[in-house]
């Protein structure tokens, strides 16, 4: 059953088409991988499904519900995160804050006068917080953390708004290799045990071809392959973008 | 790190100090002489004016520069209820801080919609608009003379009950903007402070949050006006200008901006430099400006994070090389992280 469907989608910056009419869709549940060199708008179409860039044209359907042009707190609440490539996070809140903003904005209790309210989405985000083994650093402030631990908690952030579509941009950028581990192992076993649909892009291939269920190769703003991970590694075309003519 | 960004006044903490204040002054009301009783009235009410702005610059990151006009509001209010309607003070009192929420609203609506200075300047521009409209409108308003008179009950008139009435008032005002900090909202309004791209990312309406802190502020800001009214038995277009607005910025960096509390130090220091310091000088402006630069420059995080005992080995360090730099004349480049 097709969750998120996206056609033609277009962002022109300009005269300079970052995202040049792409379409593909994606089934409920699946882990999609997205792969590109740099520049072929992996991060454009990231903003254009999460509401920080409005499309030049065409559509994105999510569970049948036409989302294009959506602003990002809207998309949020109905259950799409998205992790950023660059680390964001509150730099000044501890990382139980950060996760309970979270939790709070979820339950619709961002605005709440209450402070009784907090107690539950505190017990919440400190079990959310012990299942991605950050429980070391919980009342730190996040500018302290270590660059792996501020990506954990990036995507915990993104986890604790309890989404139905997962979005991560580069999950595992600048981390070394036992944290990248340790990141895609915790992102796949939330997305099966919680049926997430995950799309997420990435330049470490060995993490793209290990999780995805299907991988989309973009260049130049365009879908050139979106196929099985198989398929793709040997596909000629994707050869060629990544190492030149004289590899194929 | 519940409030702001201070660390002594953790959990428990704040209404602890409020109510040993609150037990402390109220006893000094019998002994204080008339001129002292005067004083605090002063720093309670201003002190809840800067509490109330400081929700929007400290735990918003919202600088507004127009404060005043929901300030002198909720003066206005009161004066002008009396003056034009002969509406009995009590529910003037009680009309006040409604009239600085509504307005507040109206006002947030336009001036949220900019970021940053243009939201100072914007919240600049209508606090100026408030105040011409009272300097201007004479048959309404008297114009620069303003309004003087018996709008005060006369239990409120005697210093001493006066100085109850204030203090009381003010510390419990103090204590509900406390819990609002607390807050589940507390904790947003900061997180949209600390990074607004992610805070909408995580589902959080900004707009709208920062439009309840502006309401709160300035409801708590008219609600100041108000208490101001029994302190001094007048209402006049100074209450709006923008000079008034900058009087509890002036607060909040003199206290810590990171502190809750913070306002409140630094209104006593305003008013003692206020009061006293022009005795002797009628610059004492510059005087308290120089205090400020001093603070600004040694101790950015206030008088308070002075105290923070965690931090003090940190805080002599940077004192230590902030006077090398300055004496150094080595700049210290705008927007530079400290």
């Amino acid at each position: 059953m097709t969750f998120l469907e996206v056609t033609h989608l277009t962002k022109v910056f300009g005269g300079f088409h970052a995202v040049d009419d792409i379409s593909f869709a994606i089934e409920r549940g699946t882990i999609n991988g997205v792969i590109g060199p740099n520049g072929a708008g992996k991060t454009t179409m990231f903003n254009l499904l999460t509401g920080y860039l409005r499309p030049s044209a065409g559509k994105i359907v999510f569970d049948g519900v036409d989302i294009t042009g959506r602003r990002p707190n809207w998309l949020s609440q109905r259950g799409i995160a998205r992790a950023f490539q660059i680390t964001s996070v509150f730099p000044r809140l501890t990382v139980l804050e950060s996760i309970e903003c979270a939790v709070n904005a979820q339950k619709r209790l961002s605005g709440s006068l209450l402070f009784s309210r907090r107690r539950t989405a505190r017990t919440e985000a400190a079990e959310l917080i012990e299942a991605v083994g950050l429980t070391h650093v919980r009342d730190a402030p996040a500018m302290s953390l270590s660059h792996g631990d501020q990506r954990t908690l990036e995507v915990t952030l993104a986890l604790a708004i309890q989404p139905h579509l997962l979005l991560l941009d580069e999950p595992t950028a600048g981390m070394s290799p036992w944290e990248t581990e340790h990141m895609v192992e915790l992102v796949c076993k939330l997305a099966r045990s919680h049926g997430l649909t995950v799309l997420f892009c990435e330049h470490d291939m060995d993490v793209v071809f290990n999780i995805s269920d299907r991988v989309i190769v973009l260049h130049q703003g365009r879908v050139i392959v979106d196929d099985e991970p198989g398929a793709v590694r040997g596909n000629e075309m994707v050869v060629r973008v990544y190492l030149g003519e004289k590899y194929v | 790190m519940m409030d702001g960004r201070g660390k002594i006044f953790t959990h428990g903490a704040v209404p602890l100090s409020l109510a040993s204040a609150l037990v402390v002054f109220a006893i000094l009301g019998f002994v204080l002489s008339p001129r002292w009783l005067f004083f605090f009235q002063g720093v309670f009410e201003l002190g809840l004016f800067a509490v109330a702005t400081n929700l929007l610059i400290g735990y918003g990151g919202l600088v507004s520069f127009g404060q005043a006009s929901f300030y002198g509001l909720g003066a206005y209010v009161v004066a002008l209820g009396w003056l034009h309607y002969k509406i009995p003070f009590w529910i003037l009192f009680l009309l006040a801080p409604v009239f600085g929420a509504v307005t507040a609203l109206l006002v947030g609506m336009l001036a949220l919609r900019a970021r940053q200075l243009y939201f100072a300047l914007l919240t600049l521009a209508f606090s100026q608009l408030f105040f011409t409209i009272a300097h201007q409108w004479y048959h309404f308003t008297e114009g620069s003379n303003g309004v003087f008179g018996a709008m005060v009950p006369r239990i409120l008139t005697a210093p001493q009950h006066g100085y109850w009435f204030i203090l009381g008032v003010s510390v419990i005002a103090i204590f509900l903007l406390w819990l609002v900090t607390i807050s589940p909202f507390g904790l947003t309004l900061q997180a949209i402070r600390e990074n607004r791209k992610k805070a909408e990312a995580i589902g959080i309406n900004v707009y709208r949050h920062q439009l309840y802190a502006f309401v709160i502020a300035g409801a708590f800001s008219a609600l100041a006006g108000a208490l101001f009214v029994v302190h001094d038995q007048s209402a006049y277009p100074a209450l709006l200008d923008w000079i008034k607005s900058g009087e509890p910025i002036l607060m909040i960096m003199i206290g810590g901006i990171g502190f809750f509390l913070g306002p409140l130090v630094g209104a006593v220091i305003f008013q003692f430099a206020h009061n006293f310091l022009i005795e002797y000088t009628h610059v004492w402006e510059l005087v308290l400006g120089l205090i400020l630069l001093v603070i600004v420059l040694f101790a950015p995080d206030g008088l308070l994070g002075l105290l923070d005992s965690r931090h003090r080995g940190e805080v002599r360090e940077k004192m230590h090389s902030r006077l090398k730099r300055v004496f150094a004349f080595r700049n210290n480049r705008p927007g530079s992280k400290r």
